[in-house]
């Protein structure tokens, strides 16, 4: 029977009194555990509602103890399956755990405020084109060094990627201790103040899940 | 923004609508997912086949504008390669529009190692 994943955490994390009561249980292994219930739904086509209603069982969860959250649509074959995950890689998930302990997610995007013209036919030549990329490719790795000052030291970790024709220019994750997040918040709104053609949108707080490895996947 | 995720927002408006190429990209991904082996094929290959064309375009890309900032390249070859990108860029929006693709299709979740572009 298939089994829907949810999160891997410590076989010590004490499960919430709600997790049966919501048709969830722990599958252990390895000293991890897996959170896993039964197949919400029909996954093939799946609505903004369910990958709402994941999030909130996700986030629950993080609510009772540190965790490696899934990605929306994990299944499994079986408990067994499980288990073979749980023990083939527990020391990546330990390491994965241990990195994200007591942090969150922040999710940053800065855009332009108007959008920048990608299409070919807009450049009459090849060194209009060039130009226009180069012109593109400068401005956005400004913007990221920007919030790279701004927000960076407050990080335990990011993952940051730069795209220069797009209107989200930068798009980031920060992993950042839970006591942080306001003074991230801060420095956000303060680099916002400052910015004429960009704006800057940071979300969460979010669990892990672009620190979790293998697990959100 | 639905309401869920401007519960989620910290900081910023977001109101010039900067999440709408990531709600794109949500559901290209669910798509993507979901469709792999059933009525899609002709539409999942065209959309692999353009993924690495898309990669390659903008590895050269890059190349190129870090040779033209080093000043290795003449002028001619300037406008030659910025000519070549321009038209395969023209090609590329052409297929994307002809199988109803968009930029966010382009891509591949490569697991632990992020996406391909």
């Amino acid at each position: 029977m298939t089994v829907y994943l949810y999160a891997i955490c410590s076989a010590d994390a004490p499960a919430p009194p709600w997790l049966a009561e919501r048709g969830l249980r722990y599958v252990e292994r390895s000293g991890l555990a897996a959170v896993v219930g039964d197949e919400p739904g029909d996954l093939t086509a799946p609505s903004e509602e369910d990958l709402w209603a994941h999030e909130q069982v996700v986030e629950s969860l993080m609510d009772a103890h540190d965790l490696l959250p899934a990605r929306f649509g994990g299944l499994l074959r079986s408990d067994e399956e499980v288990w073979s995950l749980l023990d083939e890689r527990s020391a990546e998930l330990r390491r994965a755990l241990d990195n994200v302990r007591g942090a969150v997610e922040l999710a940053v995007r800065a855009g332009w405020r108007a959008e920048p013209d990608r299409r070919g036919d807009a450049r009459s030549t090849g060194s209009e084109y060039m130009a226009d990329y180069a012109s593109h490719d400068a401005r956005a790795r400004a913007l990221a060094e920007c919030l790279d000052d701004a927000v960076s030291a407050l990080a335990r970790d990011k993952s940051v990627r730069v795209l220069p024709r797009r209107l989200s220019a930068v798009t980031g994750a920060y992993l950042v201790d839970t006591p942080r997040v306001e003074d991230f918040r801060r420095r956000i709104e303060r680099l916002n103040d400052e910015l004429s053609d960009a704006e800057i949108v940071c979300t969460g707080p979010w669990p892990p899940y672009s620190f979790a490895g293998d697990a959100s996947r | 923004m639905t309401g869920g995720a401007r519960e989620k927002v910290l900081a910023g408006s977001g109101a010039f609508g900067i999440f709408d190429d990531e709600l794109e990209r949500v559901r290209g991904l669910l798509k993507t997912r979901v469709n792999a082996d059933r009525d899609n094929l002709e539409k999942g290959l065209a959309q692999l086949v353009m993924t690495l064309v898309e990669l390659l375009r903008q590895l050269m890309e890059r190349q190129a504008l870090r040779r033209m900032e080093g000043g290795t390249l003449s002028p001619e070859e300037v406008e030659r390669l910025g000519r070549t990108f321009m038209a395969l860029s023209e090609r590329m929006d052409e297929l994307k529009d002809a199988f109803g693709l968009t930029d966010d299709d382009l891509n591949l979740d490569l697991g632990p190692l992020g996406n391909l572009i």
